[in-house]
């Protein structure tokens, strides 16, 4: 690692209202390294980001590139540092071709000052093969994966000759293998001795990628580690400000499975390819369904929730054939779907905390006339603030101004307010801090201990193994394979969901 | 800026000033404060603040529907067709000798199922409301130039009891101000305080947590429109009552002023929320401009340009306060 700092913060401060969202921060990130920036959501290392891309200027302190102190005003003054930045959400145009969406904004102009697609399409096609990424030019960006989007991102921000780029959470929607193209990507821009930061708080990437590591807390600087001497519980430790026990808790003990809950026989949805899909769950169990994107899992759950229709097959609880036809019929069965997206399919971002949670049940909240008693929403949602330790300080603030992992716990009060008998959970802690997930983990052991049925999902898959009491593997809308907890390492699990049979 | 006491004291000010409505109270009083200045007291007598507020009503009334229906992220662009239609249906009724409730009651009929045929064709051939009633509002029109022959409908049979009420005044307020406030009274009820009104909004706000959620997104997107039919069928009803005579090119324009009035009165074109006072006080504040320039001597032609220039700033105004 080089001596001299590439870039330098020093004393950086920043405020949003009365409150400090970073706190006389001061690191070093040097040349070429990967440097990781993590701590849990609302920590500052976003804040941190903006801050060097140009998108907020510090309140106080100073930042230095190759020693020379430097200002960031806005984002472009940021990109003639070579500073770059690929958000979390990606900022791409669907209709418009990959090098359209490369050039967007600085198209290279021919002798007539018209548009030289040839040319960008040449440059195009040559810094994608630096990346080994295999897209055409001409294709358009819309329909593409979400890893292939971001690919571009990444690939445009080399064609503009970036010394720094910046990831902000750039894995936190991919699944495994395209988390293994990222970094095999972010290693090669460190080969071309670019500067990678990358914030993430899946720490577990984080060690697999990152030269040094820089925990925040609390908007406030907690240390920079090298990754080869530190450890998981270390970063933990100075994230939270706690050491965490193991980070799945404990099942209690002793809690028996109950009666058979679900039985699913040969479901079929043909236009997702999804099917015959056979199994049965019972009461107080945690069933995991791990597989790769388009594998079947987020087809199998549509179908249960009745957002799809079954083509065929049948879904019987408590001995009861149901016909899912929609959500609403769906619940009113008992059935409850933390959807993969909360912004997108979960909460009405705009909304408070209160009507979030009451929506799915304000028939039960009226009063005299038929009209909602707002006591009664109040107490519902003090209710469940108070249950699942939503951190606020007021039922009627937006769920948009919260911290992800809040958010979470929103909308699973939002859902746990049906009295679901059967909850779908797909990906239950994406995006959302290690103290959160270790609640939400530790909630989900206490609704299967009162008789409720789990069936989940996640993006991690240390985290189905943790969870589930069962794991069906699924590939190409079929289970593959059936794990029982404990039975499986994740190797295993991972060479399972890429339809290899051999142990890892 | 940046240190905690200022913003705490900013925090203070924020609440006070977080209310959607805040852009359309200061653009009214201001607008009432000028015209007292240059006007004085031709604008302030009882008679024209009363006139003023019976001009609102019309469009007011619409307003609530409108409220609701973009609060949803839906709109309604025939809702002055309606008007129009249900005006030339009760009249021509009322000519040809049918009793008084029934020829109300006919025309409330129509503008619903204008409504609902809004609705149903947004639903079932999969076309933004935007759209559907650009083409329906052409449609209404047509059908009432056609009942009407393109005439005014007068001569009716004596003593009309809709005609009293119309004209009238009821505890000194015109009966059509009365309508306005019974009608925003219950939108307000609706979106506010019942599960229809919230789960309206939540399509608005996120159609597709919504459709998660188990709300039927279609038949909320009928029952909206159906709404905003009846509620327009009321002010068209209204509009009678008044003028005492079915008029083809009454209710001309309203759309505009009609979506105007909620806009100014801080509900998004984007859905998620929305203000039933707002748009009545929304309703009001257009109503005062054109009042304001009729005694102010300007030509009819200027007040067109200036009621569009106060909508562009009433709505500015809403924006630049809230995001201080």
């Amino acid at each position: 690692m080089p001596d001299t700092p590439f870039i330098q913060l020093n004393h950086v401060s920043k405020w949003f209202g009365g409150v400090a969202a970073l706190n006389d921060v001061t690191f070093a990130i040097c040349r070429g390294e990967i440097h990781a920036v993590v701590g849990e959501n609302g920590a500052g290392k976003s804040t941190l980001m903006k801050l060097l891309a140009g998108v907020h200027e510090p309140d106080t302190g100073e930042i230095r590139i190759e020693g020379r102190n430097v200002r960031l005003a806005n984002p472009r003054e940021a990109r003639r540092q070579g500073i770059s930045i690929v958000f979390q959400e990606l900022n791409l145009f669907p209709h418009r071709t990959v090098a359209a969406n490369i050039f967007a904004n600085r198209e290279l102009t021919n002798r007539w000052g018209g548009v030289d697609r040839l040319a960008m399409r040449e440059a195009t096609r040559r810094v994608l093969a630096e990346l080994d990424v295999d897209l055409s030019p001409e294709a358009l960006v819309g329909p593409l994966a979400i890893g292939e989007k971001q690919q571009i991102e990444i690939a445009r921000t080399l064609e503009q000759q970036s010394r720094i780029i910046i990831l902000d959470e750039p894995n936190s929607a991919l699944n495994e293998t395209e988390s293994q193209r990222l970094f095999d990507i972010v290693r090669r821009l460190r080969a071309r001795g670019i500067t990678v930061v990358y914030v993430s708080h899946r720490l577990e990437e984080v060690f697999a990628i990152a030269d040094r590591i820089t925990v925040v807390r609390d908007g406030r600087f907690q240390g920079t580690y090298e990754t080869a001497k530190t450890t998981i519980p270390q970063i933990i430790a100075g994230m939270i400000g706690r050491s965490l026990g193991p980070s799945f808790p404990r099942r209690t003990k002793g809690a028996e499975l109950g009666r058979v809950v679900l039985q699913v026989r040969e479901l079929c949805h043909h236009s997702a390819h999804l099917g015959p899909i056979s199994f049965t769950a019972r009461a107080g169990e945690i069933i995991g369904f791990a597989g790769l994107e388009g594998a079947g899992v987020d087809e199998l759950f549509r179908v249960l929730f009745g957002l799809d229709p079954m083509t065929s097959g049948q879904i019987v609880v408590r001995d009861e054939p149901q016909r899912l036809t929609t959500p609403l019929v769906a619940m009113r069965r008992g059935w409850a779907l933390i959807p993969e997206s909360r912004r997108e399919q979960g909460l009405m971002m705009d909304w408070s905390i209160a009507r979030n949670t009451t929506l799915l049940v304000l028939d039960t909240l009226l009063g005299r006339l038929g009209l909602i008693d707002s006591g009664k929403v109040r107490t519902t949602t003090d209710h469940y603030i108070k249950r699942l330790g939503i951190a606020t300080d007021s039922p009627e603030k937006k769920v948009a101004h919260l911290s992800g992992g809040n958010q979470q716990k929103v909308l699973l009060a939002k859902w746990l307010a049906t009295g679901p008998g059967i909850l779908i959970l797909n990906d239950p802690t994406r995006g959302v801090d290690v103290g959160a997930k270790y609640e939400i983990y530790a909630l989900c052991h206490q609704l299967a201990a009162q008789g409720m049925t789990l069936l989940m999902t996640s993006s991690e898959g240390e985290e189905i193994l943790g969870l589930a009491d069962r794991v069906f593997v699924l590939s190409k809308g079929k289970i593959l394979r059936e794990f029982q907890s404990g039975e499986t390492s994740k190797a295993e699990l991972l060479h399972a969901m890429a339809g290899r049979t051999s142990t890892g | 800026m940046h240190n905690p006491k200022s913003g705490k004291y900013n925090r203070a000010w924020r609440r006070l000033l977080a209310f959607d409505e805040i852009g359309v109270i200061v653009a009214l009083l201001t607008v009432c404060a000028l015209l007292w200045i240059s006007v004085g007291d031709a604008f302030v007598q009882p008679t024209n603040l009363f006139q003023v507020a019976r001009q609102a009503s019309s469009y007011g009334i619409m307003a609530v529907g409108m409220v609701l229906l973009l609060s949803m992220g839906e709109i309604d662009l025939s809702v002055g067709a309606t008007l129009t239609l249900v005006n030339i249906v009760t009249a021509v009724s009322l000519r040809e000798g049918m009793p008084m409730p029934f020829a109300i009651v006919l025309g409330l009929v129509t503008g619903a199922t204008c409504g609902l045929v809004n609705g149903l064709l947004g639903v079932l051939l999969r076309i933004p409301t935007i759209i559907v009633t650009l083409g329906t509002m052409s449609v209404f029109r047509g059908f009432a130039l056609v009942l009407s022959k393109a005439t005014p409908i007068g001569h009716f049979p004596k003593n009309n009891l809709l005609f009293d009420l119309g004209s009238g005044n009821l505890l000194g307020v015109p009966t059509s101000v009365w309508v306005m406030l019974a009608v925003g009274l219950a939108g307000h009820v609706v979106l506010g305080c019942t599960a229809f009104g919230w789960r309206a909004q939540a399509i608005g706000s996120n159609p597709q947590a919504a459709r998660f959620s188990g709300i039927p997104l279609d038949r909320y997107r009928i029952a909206a429109m159906t709404i905003m039919g009846l509620v327009a069928s009321v002010a068209g009803v209204m509009e009678l009552a008044f003028l005492q005579s079915g008029s083809p090119t009454t209710g001309q324009g309203y759309e505009l002023y009609v979506i105007a009035s909620a806009i100014i009165g801080g509900t998004a074109l984007t859905g998620g929320s929305g203000s039933v006072v707002g748009g009545i006080l929304g309703a009001l504040l257009i109503a005062v401009i054109r009042n304001g320039l009729v005694l102010l001597e300007f030509s009819a032609y200027w007040g067109t340009v200036v009621t569009g220039a106060v909508i562009i700033a009433a709505v500015a105004i809403g924006g630049l306060v809230k995001r201080q």
